[in-house]
Parts: C-alpha cells; structure tokens; sequence
C-alpha cells in the first residue's frame, strides 16, 4: 500500500490508514487493482464484526465501480443474501445509483465506509434474523426497473421506457413535447433527469435497462434508431 | 496493556467454543462425508482420520477446517487404480450431496443447496492410498505442479505442528496472514513458524510475534522448510516463492512498525470483541447517515 499512497493515486488516498489489513495482491489483465484482506464494521472506535474479502478496483474508478468477493465463504452465493452465483461477487447496490450521485463515490475508502460497509451490516442483519436494514432491491431486472420507474415518477413501464429511450437516441431539444406525455415540454417537465443520465450512466447500462425493461411489454419499444445500432 | 496480553485476547476471541454452532457443523461433515465414503467403497472400507487445524490445536475462528483423510490400502483398486482415479472418484461420491471445489490434493466441501449454495463447511477431503503395509505414509493425488504424486504421512504433520510448543504463535501467524490477505498456504505458515521459532520456545507470546517478524522482514529469504513427513522427497519451494516472500517481508516491515508505536490496533484491531458484541446493530443502523439497498443481477 506504501507504493500506492506515494504514487500520489487519489482513489487510493486514505486507504492505508483507514483500512491497514487491505494489501493490494497485484493486477488484473484488465488493469484492474486487486486488494485483499479484513474488512472491520467499526463503531465509535470499536470493531463489532470483520469480514475478509478480496477487491477488484476497476482502472477508471469511479466511472466503474468495484468487484467484491467474500474470501471465507461465510456468505452462501444466493439471490438473497445479494451474492451473484455466476461469479460470487456481492451485490453491493444497485450501481446506476453511484452514476446518478445517489450515493457519493470519489475514492475507494468513500466506497468502503459506505456501500460496502452498508452492505455487509445488512449481512450481519440477515445473520442474526433480523431485515435488511434499509430494505433491498428487488433482484435482476425487476430491481432495474422499480429504480427507474421511482427515478422517472411513472409506474407504466411505457412511460419509463419513452423516457429512456429518447435519452439513449440523444436527438431532442427542450422545447419538445416530454416523451413521458405529461402534456409538457422537455424543459419543463424530464428535461434535467434526461440531461443526468445521459451525462452519469454509461451507455452499456442504459442499453441494459432499456432491454430490461422492454421485456415487460408486449412488444419491445425501441426506435428505427436504436434497432439499427 | 503488552503485547502479549493484546495477542491473548485477541486468539481468546478467536477460539470457537466446544458447544458452539461452528464445531457442531465439523462433527455433522465429518459423520455425513464417513457415511458417505463408506457406503460407496464398502468392498474395502477406506481408513479414515482427521486432521487440520481442529487436530493440530491451530485452530482459529476466521480461517479453521477439518481435514479428513481417506486412505485406502496399497493394493485396493476398489476406489481407483491410479491416485488420479481416487481422487476422482471420491470427488464423485460427495458431489451428490455437496459441491466439491477440486483443490490441489484435497476437495473442498461446499454446500449445494438453494439456502447454502457455496456457503463453506470448512472441509476438506484428501484421498489417498497408504504406501505399503505399515498404514504409515501415503502417496496423495496432486492435481499441478511437476509431479503428480506426494508421499506424506498425516500424524508426523500433526505431531510436528500439536507438539512443537508453539501453536498459539502459529495461531497468531495465521490470522495476521489472513487478516492482511497474504495468501501464505497454511501448512507452509506453520513450518515457517516452526522453523522460524525454534529457538524461541520459551519466550512470551509477544516476544514470539515480533521475533518471527522480524525474521520475515530482515531474512525471509534466508528462511528453508522442508516437509517433515518427506524432507526430501516434497518439494515446497513453490508454495513459498519470491511473490509470497516479498508480500511476507513488506507486511512484517509495517506491523512492526505499528508494534513499535505500540499500536496494536492496528495489527488485529481493538481488543473489543467482548464490547463489541455488547453493541447492539441496531445501534450501529442509526448511525448510518446514508443507507444503500443491496442488488443481485
């Protein structure tokens, strides 16, 4: 870690004395920086629990977030306990939330103090019975759509998906009557949600929303545009 | 407080309780994986023991397991002719009620169902075929490195680890290595700890703690283990090549340096784990300014 904070690195900046039992392990093929070891829940000074875990910090963090597995295999790999079994990585949150700056994430000790520290207190929760205490997405793409359709004001996966997909083709101007058919035009209604998340969220994952959920519909709604693309 | 005292607490809490619900799962494996293997290689009933850490009195919360070893006699092809045969075959025979993770010589056992599914029993499985009559040592499988089989004896491993009169050191070495995600193979760490202490036997905890990492920073190249059951037939220069040295050496160098600041919590956290338990979560909930929701894909 010493190399890490003299290299000036500001994702990295604070890591060391925060979390001194995470090492860095090495690299990835994808340039991604592994660290490895106790991940303490401390309280007012005082460590309540520790889990031990291995952590993948993409190149461009923040744009993309961290890989996280738990190394003790104290955390079955379920859907509900938030761990993916395809790769047994944790389900920290729901990662448009971090794009949006829902949740605030510039370095990874804001990461650590926050998501994953969140995330595992709620493992602790479900450990000893008890809800997760801030409740829980819904999994896959029933997740993906309860937090658009909160972001976007409307239940009707058609009034979401409008929304979404004219921020994806990216051709409009404010004056134009809102996709969401309020009555209103852009500017005055959607128009600064449109511009975030065209701005914050990647194109990969508004791509996956908009397939995620175009398959509630009957038929998919998606643009001449999109379709060629 | 001394070091000493902090280093007792601390494996103090470290140590799984002889009712608890952790050494009630080992005994419940262990009955299920002998039911197990001896209902499937009945013609010849393989000889089976137990070993690890639960054995070698090493054990520790964070990283403890159960070896169980399934020898069979050196002319019984019932489970296999070849070593890769047994191990494959044994692996098949627990794979109906466990998902077994293929290690280099053992399988580890983890749970398969929709509310364990991967969740890790601690166990590990080593087939293997005693070498002659004396039921002594026994070739196990190895599934890489150069070659394909490993002549060892289980009860020198014990003996040589149980009865080296260093085990709370080792317990304290295993959890600095696991704590700080070095990676060092656990009966790699114990011979090094055996090896590296051997002529500090009689001294305090602490004064353990800081001699064997100072030998890890000043001279952890100069450090040679030999596997006491095969010295030199078993090659371990692998397990404890230059990556892991240096990652040995560059960890050692900081905990020292937080020992002589005297800041143990540092090194394995703050001697609280009696009143950190007495906190209660919901407490910690509260404080929490911005909760997140987690996901699964």
């Amino acid at each position: 870690m010493a190399h890490l904070a003299r290299s000036n690195t500001p994702v990295f900046i604070g890591l060391v004395d925060g979390y001194p039992n995470l090492r860095v392990r090495g690299t990835l093929k994808d340039g991604a920086v592994v660290l490895q070891g106790k991940f303490p829940i401390i309280y007012e000074g005082t460590e309540i629990e520790c889990f031990f875990i291995r952590m993948a910090v993409p190149y461009d963090f923040p744009k993309s977030l961290p890989r996280v597995w738990e190394t003790q295999g104290r955390i079955p790999h379920t859907p509900e306990r938030h761990v993916n079994r395809t790769d047994g990585t944790l389900c920290v949150m729901f990662p448009d939330e971090a794009y949006l700056g829902e949740v605030s994430i510039t370095t990874v000790v804001n990461y650590l103090d926050g998501p994953l520290r969140n995330y595992f207190i709620g493992q602790l929760c479900f450990e000893r019975g008890e809800a997760w205490p801030w409740g829980e997405h819904r999994h896959g793409e029933d997740g993906i759509f309860d937090f658009y359709s909160k972001l976007v004001g409307a239940d009707n996966p058609v009034v979401v998906l409008r929304v979404l997909v004219q921020v994806y083709e990216g051709r409009y101007k404010g004056h134009w009557w809102c996709p969401c058919g309020s009555g209103e035009i852009i500017r005055k209604c959607h128009g600064s949600l449109m511009r975030r998340i065209r701005e914050k969220i990647p194109e990969r994952l508004l791509e996956r929303t908009i397939v995620a959920i175009g398959k509630r519909l009957d038929a998919p709604l998606i643009s001449n545009d999109a379709a060629r693309r | 407080m001394t070091l000493t005292e902090y280093l007792s607490t601390i494996l103090e809490s470290q140590t799984l309780a002889s009712d608890g619900e952790e050494l009630q799962q080992l005994q419940k494996h262990r009955k299920a994986v002998e039911d197990i293997l001896r209902a499937k290689f009945s013609k010849r009933s393989p000889t089976i023991r137990y070993g690890g850490s639960v054995a070698k009195k090493t054990l520790i919360k964070v990283a403890y397991d159960l070896d169980i070893i399934c020898y069979f006699e050196h002319d019984d092809n019932n489970a296999g002719e070849s070593l890769r045969e047994i191990y494959d075959n044994v692996k098949d025979a627990l794979s109906k009620d466990y998902s077994v993770e293929p290690k280099t010589s053992a399988l580890r056992l983890k749970g398969k169902g929709v509310s364990d599914f991967l969740l890790d029993f601690h166990v590990d499985v080593v087939p293997g075929r005693f070498t002659d009559e004396q039921r002594s040592d026994c070739y196990i499988y190895q599934a890489s490195g150069e070659k394909s089989r490993l002549k060892t004896n289980i009860e020198t491993h014990i003996k040589h680890i149980r009865d080296s009169g260093l085990t709370e050191a080792i317990r304290v070495m295993k959890l600095w290595n696991v704590q700080n995600g070095i990676g060092v193979k656990t009966f790699v760490l114990e011979l090094l700890v055996v090896e590296a202490l051997k002529k500090h036997g009689t001294e305090s905890l602490g004064d353990q703690f800081v001699a064997m990492l100072t030998r890890l920073r000043d001279d952890v190249y100069g450090i040679h283990i030999e596997d006491p059951a095969n010295p030199t037939g078993n090659d371990l220069s692998g397990a404890l090549d230059d990556g892991v040295r240096l990652s040995l050496e560059s960890v050692a160098t900081s905990t020292l340096s937080y020992i002589q600041d005297n800041n143990f919590p540092k090194v394995f956290g703050n001697v609280a784990s009696a009143a950190g338990n007495a906190i209660p979560l919901v407490t910690v909930v509260s404080s929490v300014n911005r909760g997140t929701r987690p996901w699964a894909h």
